[in-house]
């Protein structure tokens, strides 16, 4: 993570090791923060310009939504839009209105984008974080037993299946668990969050939206569950060829102590930054996921504003999923300076 | 095979006809041959060896560590038991408990993110059946043995907090945490600075009494092994090829391979009496033979003008923190030295890990930016050159690294990075590039053909002799060599340091040597400069750096150098419990002003504070009868004179 | 050659990839030959589910239209995106990376945070982005899919290159005179190249995912026969005639599985596990 910068130099000279040294210095989470600035003011930068890059200002857009044609009204919109003023003044106002999260009017729908990219905010979230957990969970676990079997049929059919996990289109996975699980099977929900007119309360309701949320969680998960397998097992192996780990055996540790106490730790560690650099990744899964299930979340949100041709709508959602996934970056981060004893130092 | 054992007593240990082999694509290569030796309890064994000697396969064969793909042969008994029949269970229940290890890499040994109060008192639980509070007393306890300062602040402390010496000792309490009978110890001080190597090898041979251990100790070192082994195994690709005792070995080798080896490995005080450096005999490997080393010719112009001249120079780096990040503190690596080098001279910078050796020959070439002095190189002042201009300054001066394995690009053919310089400055088309590139090749002692390979078809040595060739591509008239020796084995470092003496004297060559091997230094140099914390502390005439040494720090430092020689051992001799100071300084701070004094003719001493004083009372008998024994050397060397 | 055969022996699964993919480019080539040069027509009755006539081994989709030519010339487009995207996005990230990594300092920096930039955002949302502000065309897509997929590569390089440049073969150029861009061009450029080069299959098989699953949510280029269109368009007919969208989601499948093996073994060959004491 961050390391004082020093020459290498004097890093490699045998043994100066500064790293033992703690100095006083600015806090790691500081740095962090600070370093995230740039990229918000990067995305918000780019927003603009792909605003201005379609075909027709927003004014030509918006007055062709609200279907008035006279060149009066256009004018007028123009002026209100603040679209007849030079692109920085523009461009100045629009970062004003983003720091006061007013990121525009859907005309398609009637509402500021704002509101109705909250609305959907929550179903999404819920579906990416039951996946992220299970694909997690289940992922780091067969990742482990792949990397530490010494039975090369257990770690070959692991490595296999999470090969082909990773290369299977997520929308047709998911169209082939509707195949087989609602209409062959009959089992399960093909889409939507609830059951039409069925109680929408009690525990009843709530096992109602499990049942529909299996399908669409489930193949999310495997994915994710197929990459967290792949990047385990690299670790796990890695791991295995330190020097610390021989100091393990040598001391008279076990096999599964060795794993338990020296490897899994370390493996983990690795997890956590790769974790959050899976979640734009995770995020485009979910929208055709989204689609594929009728979940009424951001991706179905995203989907609906291309085919009513609302850009304003398209980009605000750009906007936050890239502005939330780098917060959450920004927290893996941060969680590993806690949770990694070298970062210490520097925190 | 010498198999005697104090009389009375079982061998600990007793390997026979050990046999290790590694599958490869050709079938099973053996790496250790029909091996035998045997341990007494109490005993030191030495095994030792150049790298692929199969010595650090054996230790791991003891505790059945080895790879999967390895095949174990032959016998190792403890005591009654036949290790190489033992199931895993049993082994685990040996490992740490009768038999215990440490290793060569203390900094990558220990867990990175577990404390090592944890790695230690999982050593307890795991063999003395102790509760963890049980386990927590013991662990303070046995980092109290190993000397860790302050044990009870320390046991929730991470490994990255401790030193390279400090996780030594770490690994050294856990290896005892079982009470073993046997303890491996695999290289265990060859990362560290030679001061902390004295401290550490006194440590293991103190514990060793005390706790009645017999100790297989794994090195490449022959100072190391005259200084600790009772007795002595040579290995030479995988077979033993001498076992005796380690006197014996040392007064009277029996094998060719052993005089060869011992030949070639530089003493402290050989050079006593001589003024010139000195080549290493070299020994047949077959037939024993040894030639008398030729002396070299003076080649020293001590009248004509200076071809390096340093003078106040400082580099400092700063400590930022991350990107946007203020200065917290600096790095004084490089606090105002001078000193100068006349061509054909050789002098050598001495000093320990971090005292700033390697960022003075790197600021001579500029590869780091200094941060006030002179640098005049046939009287030019380097730091004044633009940027562009550097390449002048890279035609006169050229550097040779430590790590002949990282210093050539492996794509590219030896013959290419041969004749890179060439054609970077223009010096020559490509056809004759090609002829010079045979030229040179031939004048480092390679063949003309070998100029197609590739790097890695070389061995270590090989490699070396390409990258001087390379700095000799552009005819420098001053070749900063940063422990251009270190990392390769005795026999070849003695050919290396052969080559260069011979270069120096056909070429006219000056050297800057930078190194940590006293022992080598003395060898090879001229002159010799003392570094300590950034700072020259004491400069002169090679002879009267090792014959008469003023400063603290360079009697300590000599004092700590193992000598190769069992019947001259330290043994008991108290080397003061000094940890590594850095040169990591807040910031605004003002290094002290200095003042020298001159001893003798050229040899300047830095005037030295009262922090010196306080580990010379408490190793005064050893540094005054270290002092005697050079002092009388001086006299000697004088009259000779 | 003996030799050779063994090294390949150690990576089974590169093997079958690298065969596996030769059969899907012979097939992607000599589409128009095995199935007539245009996937689009109709060709004969709607609904035919494989094997069920002779002249249709896959059978037809909704419209008549043969599955079998749709699958081999999708095949070809299929490969074209991915080539192209992975190229590209090596490219790219192999540059930007060798020069972040080299350089460090303010420019590492500056880099860097594009890099950022590009891999927060959701890749397949960005590239639906620039599809409708650009248009559906095959070569707006290959665009979205580079801009978001090079910081991968290029963070892979920089980690290398900032190794190398530590090197001391690296510091030696620097003695002997060389200046930067030589050195970015001769010595580093040469030795960041392979695992950049790993990363383009890996690349060019997420690359594939991307455009199956914009042309299935209807966003793919409406002019050229593609896997993901296929699939959107056997969706509308999942419940009586599955297989429409089975066969043309397998084939990604197979492709992509391809892919990312070939890149596996190759991966393994260049960097071999050197021990393990567990």
């Amino acid at each position: 993570m961050s390391e004082i910068s020093l020459p290498t130099e004097e890093r490699s000279e045998r043994g100066l090791g500064l790293r033992w040294l703690s100095l006083p210095r600015i806090p790691y989470w500081v740095q962090r923060v600070l370093q995230a600035v740039p990229v918000v003011l990067l995305i918000v930068t780019m927003n603009f310009f792909l605003m201005r890059l379609a075909p027709g200002d927003m004014a030509d857009v918006m007055a062709g939504e609200s279907g008035v044609v006279s060149m009066d009204y256009v004018e007028h919109l123009r002026h209100s839009f603040g679209a007849d003023q030079s692109v920085f003044a523009q461009y100045i106002s629009y970062l004003g209105n983003i720091l006061h999260f007013d990121l525009g009017w859907s005309f398609r729908n009637g509402q500021p984008v704002a509101t109705l990219i909250l609305e959907r905010l929550a179903s999404t979230g819920f579906l990416m974080v039951t996946a992220l957990a299970i694909s997690i969970l289940c992922g780091c676990t067969l990742g482990m037993i792949a990397g530490l079997t010494r039975r090369r049929s257990v770690d070959l059919f692991i490595s296999v299946a999470s090969t082909i996990g990773f290369a299977a289109p997520l929308f047709w996975l998911g169209l082939m668990l509707i195949v087989l699980f609602s209409v062959t099977l009959a089992w399960l929900p093909a889409g939507g969050m609830s059951t039409l007119g069925a109680p929408a309360t009690g525990i009843a309701g709530v096992l109602d939206i499990a049942r529909h949320m299996v399908l669409p969680t489930l193949c999310l998960a495997i994915y994710y569950m197929a990459i967290y397998t792949r990047l385990m097992r690299a670790s796990v192996l890695d791991i295995c060829g330190q020097d610390f780990v021989r100091t393990a055996r040598a001391k008279g540790a076990s096999r599964l102590r060795t794993a338990w106490h020296h490897i899994l730790p370390n493996s983990l560690l690795s997890m956590v930054t790769l974790t959050g650099l899976q979640l734009g990744a995770l995020f485009s899964g979910s929208i055709t996921i989204e689609t594929v299930f009728a979940w009424p979340g951001l991706g179905q949100l995203a989907l609906s504003a291309v085919a009513s041709r609302d850009l304003n709508l398209l980009l605000g959602i750009l906007l936050v999923s890239s502005i939330f996934i780098l917060l959450v970056n920004l927290l893996t981060d941060l969680s590993y300076a806690l949770l990694d004893p070298r970062v210490e130092a520097s925190a | 095979m010498n198999h005697s054992l104090a009389p009375g007593s079982e061998p600990i240990l007793s390997v026979e006809n050990l046999t290790v082999s590694f599958r490869s694509d050709a079938g099973w290569r053996p790496v250790v041959r029909d091996l035998s030796f045997s341990i007494a309890p109490g005993e030191t064994i030495a095994l030792v060896g150049e790298s692929g000697s199969g010595k650090s396969v054996t230790a791991l064969s003891i505790m059945r560590l080895l790879p999967e793909d390895a095949r174990l042969q032959g016998n190792a008994r403890l005591g009654g038991l036949d290790l190489a029949a033992l199931p895993e269970k049993a082994l685990q229940k040996i490992r740490g408990n009768d038999v215990a290890m440490i290793f060569q890499e203390p900094m990558t040994s220990l867990n990175p993110v577990r404390t090592i109060g944890f790695q230690i008192a999982e050593a307890l639980m795991l063999h003395r059946d102790m509760t963890p509070p049980e386990a927590q007393a013991e662990t303070l306890r046995l980092l109290d043995r190993v000397r860790i300062p302050s044990a009870k602040s320390r046991f929730k402390d991470y490994p990255h907090h401790f030193s390279g010496g400090m996780r030594q000792r770490v690994m050294i309490a856990m290896a005892l945490a079982g009470r073993p009978k046997l303890l491996i110890a695999d290289e265990p001080t060859t990362a560290l600075d030679v001061t902390i190597q004295a401290q550490i090898l006194e440590l293991i041979k103190l514990l060793q009494d005390e706790e009645h251990m017999s100790v297989l100790f794994i090195t490449h070192d022959m100072g190391v092994v005259a200084d600790v082994a009772d007795r002595t195994v040579v290995m030479f690709e995988g077979q033993a090829v001498e076992t005796g005792e380690t006197g014996r070995i040392f007064s009277a080798p029996t094998h060719p391979y052993t005089g060869s080896l011992l030949a070639a490995v530089p003493r402290l005080g050989a050079m006593t009496g001589r003024h010139r450096p000195l080549r290493f005999p070299v020994v047949d490997r077959v037939t024993g033979l040894s030639n008398i080393p030729r002396g070299t010719p003076d080649t020293v112009k001590a009248d004509a003008p200076p071809v390096l001249e340093v003078s106040n120079l400082t580099t400092r780096f700063d400590i930022q923190s991350g990107s946007f990040g203020r200065v917290t503190g600096r790095v004084h690596a490089v606090e105002n030295i001078s000193f100068s080098i006349q061509p054909g001279e050789t002098l050598a910078l001495v000093g320990e890990s971090g005292c700033g050796k390697s960022t003075t020959g790197r600021s001579i070439l500029r590869l780091v930016e200094p941060e006030r002095g002179e640098i005049r190189v046939d009287g030019e002042d380097i730091l004044r050159l633009p940027k562009n201009r550097l390449r002048d300054l890279r035609r006169r001066v050229q550097m040779i690294f430590q790590d002949p394995f990282a210093s050539l690009d492996p794509r590219r053919s030896i013959g290419a990075s041969v004749a890179e310089p060439l054609l970077t400055h223009k010096l020559a088309s490509r056809a004759a590039a090609a002829e010079r590139t045979v030229a040179l090749l031939h004048q480092v002692g390679l063949t003309p053909d070998m100029a197609r390979r590739l790097p890695h078809e070389f061995s270590g040595g090989q490699r070396q002799r390409i990258c001087i060739a390379r700095a000799l591509a552009v005819q420098p008239k001053l070749i900063v060599a940063d422990e251009s020796v270190s990392a390769l084995d005795v026999s070849v470092k003695a050919q290396v340091i052969n080559l260069l003496l011979d270069l120096q004297a056909s070429m006219g060559l000056a050297y800057l040597f930078i190194s940590h091997d006293m022992a080598v230094v003395e060898r090879v140099s001229h002159r010799v400069a003392v570094m300590y914390l950034g700072e020259i502390v004491e400069i002169g005439p090679r002879a009267a750096i090792f014959g008469n040494p003023q400063h603290p720090y360079t009697r300590r430092l000599l004092a700590a150098v193992p000598v190769p020689d069992p019947s001259n051992r330290r043994g008991g001799r108290r080397l003061p419990e000094v940890e590594t100071v850095s040169s990591v300084r807040p910031l605004g701070y003002a290094a002290p002003v200095r003042s020298y004094r001159e001893i003798g003719p050229g040899h300047l001493v830095q005037a030295w504070g009262p922090e010196w004083d306080v580990p010379e009372i408490e190793a005064a008998p050893h540094v005054a009868i270290q002092h005697d024994r050079f002092q009388s050397e001086h006299v000697n060397a004088g009259a000779l004179s | 050659m003996t030799a050779r055969l063994r090294t390949l022996a150690r990576v089974p699964g590169a093997v079958v990839g690298a065969f596996v993919l030769m059969g899907i480019i012979g097939v992607a080539l000599a589409a128009s030959q095995l199935t007539g040069p245009d996937p689009l027509e109709i060709a004969g009755p709607p609904f035919l589910w494989p094997g069920e006539d002779a002249a249709f081994v896959l059978g037809t989709d909704i419209m008549g239209r043969d599955i079998l030519a749709g699958i081999v010339h999708g095949a070809r487009i299929s490969l074209e995106i991915g080539l192209a995207a992975g190229l590209a996005a090596a490219a790219v990230g192999l540059i930007v990376g060798a020069v972040a990594g080299y350089f460090g300092k303010w420019v590492d920096q500056v880099l860097m945070r594009f890099a950022e930039l590009f891999q927060i955002m959701p890749p397949l949302l960005f590239t639906i982005v620039l599809v409708v502000v650009v248009g559906p065309t095959i070569g707006v897509i290959i665009a979205g899919i580079v801009v978001t997929s090079w910081p991968q590569v290029a963070r892979l390089v920089r980690a290398e290159a900032m190794r190398l440049k530590r090197s001391e073969f690296i510091q030696a150029a620097v003695v002997i005179g060389m200046n930067d861009r030589a050195i970015l061009l001769k010595h580093v450029a040469p030795n960041v190249l392979s695992p950049a080069v790993v990363m383009i299959s890996i690349l060019a098989g997420n690359a594939i995912l991307t455009e199956s699953a914009l042309s299935f949510l209807g966003m793919g280029d409406p002019n050229v026969m593609t896997w993901g269109n296929m699939i959107g368009s056997g969706r509308e007919a999942l419940r009586s005639a599955w297989y429409m969208t089975a066969i043309p989601g397998f084939a990604v499948l197979v492709t992509v599985t391809a892919l990312n093996l070939l890149s596996n073994g190759v991966n393994d060959l260049l960097n071999p596990r050197r021990r393990a004491w567990l």
